[in-house]
């Protein structure tokens, strides 16, 4: 029965519809949202592709051709006719007839493998650093805050090229170096996080029952930061990537053959014009890593960073 | 001279043909600036002018090509027939020049408008280093291929020892001195008066390492064991005491086309003293320095008022412009008239319209297998020489002069290296051909003394068994030994020959890294002989063709030492540099030479790579023509010879 000044209204078959495509539409969107799904897919596929390099590369990525030099990939076969003695390369050679294919998959296994170890030297180093700066706090806190502070200023491509020239270029100079920029943002961090919780019941019930320092920091400081941890070691990975290519593009990385992405950059920026994609390739491959990487950092932050699900 | 030089040939000087001095009807032809004719005249090197003419023949024909091949009506451009460089083709080679001259070369693409202001001109340069006015503090030597500073010799198509600043000299029979005379009406800059020979004598002295121990003046080395302190007789005489005479005192040494010293006012110097020299260049060229930022621009002005000539051109802005695409983005869009290119680039301007030209000069690059310090003693001081720990690494190609069998090791390691540079398809492939294939640094096959038995064959397979021999098998991996390979970062050529270097031993199982750093960076450990790294380079002389019968290799010597040196000092070398620089027969010092080919052929202490030319390209549409010198070091000189388009 109608109720009188109210009507009802019916929606139209076609209204309908389409409001339960735009339902799915939105619920698909939400998903996405809710799941790093796309930059998970992206990181996945270049982990996998780094693992499968060594098999699956179509050449080494270190052999030379000159017959080959420059030559364009799948979107120029008119140049493969024009040079018939010139093997196939889906994305093309550099300048010296190395597939660029190769070296991108094979320079993904540098990239991650370089960043990966970094990360974990730096993160190790930072946390324990930070979890003793926030829990003693006092001196030893005043020395690891402006050691930070002091750390954090020094002009660090500078300190690297001049590190790779006095003991020469190599992976495990890049590892110092770059284990050396990790570490000073996992202290200021884990440090402001350990202010809060050492005041915690928990942690005092802890000192009064005559544990010792140690002992709280292990048992019960270290888990309570570890969410802090992984938003920053994922949020760092991928500056740590572009520091990487950074110094190789500027001589200061790993030496050549190893095709570090920032190294096959600068190799083929002379041939811009001429040859776009010996730079084009490597360069869409960082792009694509540190922004799959930023995106699940900050996916990250917001499920387990504490202090966004308190404000929630 | 007597007792200096044997006569080659009877008679007088009959004529000029063909860039090449002819005595008395015999040609002859000795591709150097050594031979020498009564009277003192030297024979121009006409191949170094062949091999340009090729890269000229080359770049119009690819021109002509491009424009036949296209869609598009042709633009009309200036023709390249009526540029006029130095290395014209046109006198090379009678077809090349038909070649040159015959149809005018449309450009597919319209050349941009300059945007220089008419009357001046912009330079792309690659670097701008520190440009000191004082020798000892590094006065940089390409202040004498920009028209700013002067000095005694220069070359011209007829004479390769024009007089320039000097007007006559003589060596004394005994070769004990040389006395030069200056010409007179020669102002320097900023009014600082006119040139004596005491600023000649103050310029050398404080150049020159043996009389200035701190010089870091890049000839400070080569004129040490050369040179003692100059003296100024009157206003316009000059006498040079000589620890030993070189043969190319004239025509390397203190010419234009060769290294040089800047020669600057010692009224100047005593006024203002040395901080404000290190700021200020006063000299005598067409060109003054207005400005000198380091890494930022030269501003050059011309002269009012030369004795020699003063320059069309107002004001020539050189601008640093480290990146080569920048420099060809530059260029392309009409910001800058002329830079030092790629040879890809040149190439590619050249079919747009653009001219290439340059001093003939070339890159010969090659690989000095640094770290062979074989001298115990200083060849200067005899001073016993600390070579403490530079064999301690026990390197493959580094040869240790206390052990034989670690000798002959390493020559055995070199020479499988020398055999698998495929220097021929390098040259096809890499550089359009223009570049010709060298298999020695420092003797070159375009030397008519050249003997094709100096030639390393491309052997893959018999420079592997060498390093079996050598007791350097392939591990599992298949790798031999491990290297490292320097290839400067701050100049493409090198850059990538050694990248194509590296390639080309990996085949054979050396596992190369190669090095990219600025040159800067890398220069002290040459000058302190510290360096054991094998470096892809144009190693001093080798950036000309040096004549056969000059004495040679003198940076691979403890000659050089305190100044720059090509990483090894053999004794051998040593030895017959001293000789031939004492021998008065030029026939002599070719057979001496040829032993010395035999020995760096057999001890593979530097293979060679290719020769590339060294030019510059530059916009009709700004410069119409520029007349250059022949040169050895610089790609450039006598900017005063420029004649605008606009």
């Amino acid at each position: 029965m109608a109720v009188s000044g109210a009507t009802t209204r019916r929606a139209s078959p076609d209204l309908a519809g389409q409001s339960s495509r735009f339902a799915a539409v939105l619920a698909v969107w939400d998903f996405f949202r809710r799941w790093p799904l796309i930059p998970a897919f992206i990181l996945v596929g270049i982990i996998v592709m780094a693992i499968i390099a060594p098999w699956a590369a179509p050449y080494d990525y270190a052999e030379t051709d000159l017959l080959s030099r420059n030559a364009p990939g799948f979107w120029d076969s008119q140049w493969y006719k024009d040079h018939p003695e010139a093997k196939f390369h889906i994305l093309g050679t550099d300048p010296f007839g190395r597939d660029i294919l190769s070296r991108v998959m094979h320079g993904a296994r540098v990239s991650l493998l370089i960043s990966t170890i970094a990360i974990a030297i730096g993160m190790t180093v930072g946390t324990a650093l930070g979890l003793a700066a926030g829990f003693y706090g006092r001196i030893v806190d005043e020395i690891i805050s402006r050691f930070v502070d002091i750390w954090l200023s020094l002009p660090f491509i500078l300190i690297a090229m001049i590190a790779t020239i006095v003991f020469e270029p190599g992976m495990r100079i890049l590892l110092i170096l770059l284990s050396l920029l990790a570490w000073s943002v996992f202290v200021r961090n884990i440090r402001a996080e350990v202010l809060s919780l050492r005041e915690r019941d928990y942690v005092n019930q802890a000192r009064v029952a005559g544990a010792s320092g140690r002992w709280i920091i292990w048992k019960h400081l270290l888990p309570g930061v570890v969410n802090t941890i992984i938003v920053i070691a994922t949020l760092r990975v991928g500056q740590l990537i572009l520091a990487e290519a950074t110094l190789s593009y500027l001589g200061a990385g790993l030496p050549s053959p190893t095709p570090a992405w920032g190294l096959m950059v600068a190799e083929g920026r002379e041939y811009l014009r001429l040859a776009w994609w010996s730079t084009f390739f490597p360069g869409f491959s960082i792009v694509l890593l540190v922004m799959a990487l930023n995106f699940l950092g900050d996916w990250s932050r917001d499920r387990f960073d504490p202090r966004l699900r308190q404000l929630s | 001279m007597p007792g200096l030089y044997r006569q080659l040939a009877t008679g007088p000087l009959t004529e000029v043909r063909d860039r090449r001095v002819i005595c008395s009807g015999a040609d002859l032809s000795v591709p150097d600036y050594g031979a020498v004719c009564p009277g003192g005249v030297y024979v121009r090197n006409s191949k170094n002018v062949f091999k340009l003419g090729l890269l000229a023949a080359a770049l119009t024909a690819m021109g002509v090509a491009a424009a036949c091949g296209g869609d598009e009506a042709p633009a009309t451009t200036a023709p390249v027939a009526t540029q006029t460089p130095v290395i014209v083709v046109v006198t090379a080679t009678p077809t090349v020049a038909a070649a040159a001259t015959a149809t005018p070369v449309p450009a597919k693409v319209e050349l941009p408008a300059p945007k220089t202001p008419a009357g001046n001109l912009t330079w792309a340069w690659g670097n701008i280093g520190p440009g000191p006015g004082l020798n000892s503090a590094q006065s940089p030597e390409i202040t004498l291929a920009w028209g700013v500073t002067e000095l005694f010799f220069r070359q011209s198509a007829a004479n390769p020892v024009e007089p320039w600043l000097v007007t006559d000299w003589t060596l004394a029979p005994d070769l004990s001195k040389v006395t030069l005379k200056f010409r007179n009406g020669v102002q320097f800059h900023k009014g600082y008066g006119e040139l004596t020979a005491a600023d000649v004598a103050w310029s050398l002295n404080d150049t020159n390492a043996a009389v200035t121990p701190t010089s870091i003046h890049g000839q400070a080395g080569d004129y040490a064991p050369l040179f003692k302190a100059a003296v100024a007789i009157d206003k316009n005489t000059m006498d040079i005491p000589l620890t030993a005479y070189d043969v190319r005192f004239a025509s390397y040494f203190m010419n234009q086309a060769g290294d040089g010293f800047g020669i600057f006012s010692k009224r100047a110097f005593d006024e203002k003293g040395a901080e404000w020299m290190k700021a200020n260049i006063v000299a005598t060229g067409p060109f003054e320095v207005t400005q000198w930022t380091q890494q930022d621009r030269v501003i050059l002005k011309a002269q009012t008022a030369h004795w020699d000539k003063v320059a069309q051109t107002k004001e020539i802005r050189v601008l640093h412009v480290p990146e080569a695409q920048a420099r060809v983005a530059m260029m392309l869009t009409g910001e800058a008239d002329l830079a030092p290119l790629a040879t890809k680039d040149l190439l590619d301007l050249a079919t747009k319209g653009y001219i290439v030209s340059g001093t003939g000069r070339s890159y010969h690059m090659a690989v000095p297998m640094a770290g062979n310090y074989w001298e115990t003693t200083h060849a200067v001081t005899g001073e016993k020489l600390d070579l403490a720990g530079l064999f301690n690494n026990n390197l493959p190609w580094q040869g240790n002069p206390t052990d034989q069998k670690d000798m002959d090791q390493a020559k055995l390691v070199r020479q499988a290296l020398a055999r698998a540079i495929d220097r021929e398809t390098i040259a096809k492939q890499s550089y359009a051909n223009v570049a010709k294939p060298l298999y020695m640094g420092s003797f070159f096959p375009s030397d008519s003394n050249w003997n094709d038995k100096w030639k390393y064959p491309y052997d893959p397979a018999a420079a592997e068994k060498m390093l079996d021999d050598a007791g350097f098998k392939k591990a599992a991996n298949g790798i031999r030994f491990s290297m490292p390979l320097f290839g400067q970062s701050d100049n493409q050529l090198f850059f990538e020959a050694s990248e194509i270097v590296a390639g080309e031993w990996r085949k054979i199982g050396v596992d190369v890294q190669v090095l990219h750093y600025a040159y800067a960076v890398f220069r002290p450990t040459a000058v302190r002989r510290s360096n054991t790294t094998p470096v892809v380079q144009t190693c001093r002389q080798n950036n000309g063709g040096a004549p056969w019968d000059w004495p040679r290799l003198e940076e691979y010597t403890s000659l050089t030492r305190g100044g720059f040196g090509c990483h090894m000092e053999v004794p051998y070398v040593l030895d017959t540099y001293r000789k031939v620089s004492k021998e008065p027969d030029p026939k002599k010092r070719i057979e001496m030479n040829n032993a010395l080919a035999d020995f760096w052929f057999d001890q593979a202490l530097e293979p060679g790579i290719v020769s590339v030319p060294d030019a510059i390209a530059f916009n009709p549409k700004a410069i119409k023509s520029w007349e250059m010198r022949p040169g050895i070091f610089f790609n450039v000189n006598s900017p005063e010879n420029i004649v605008l388009a606009r």
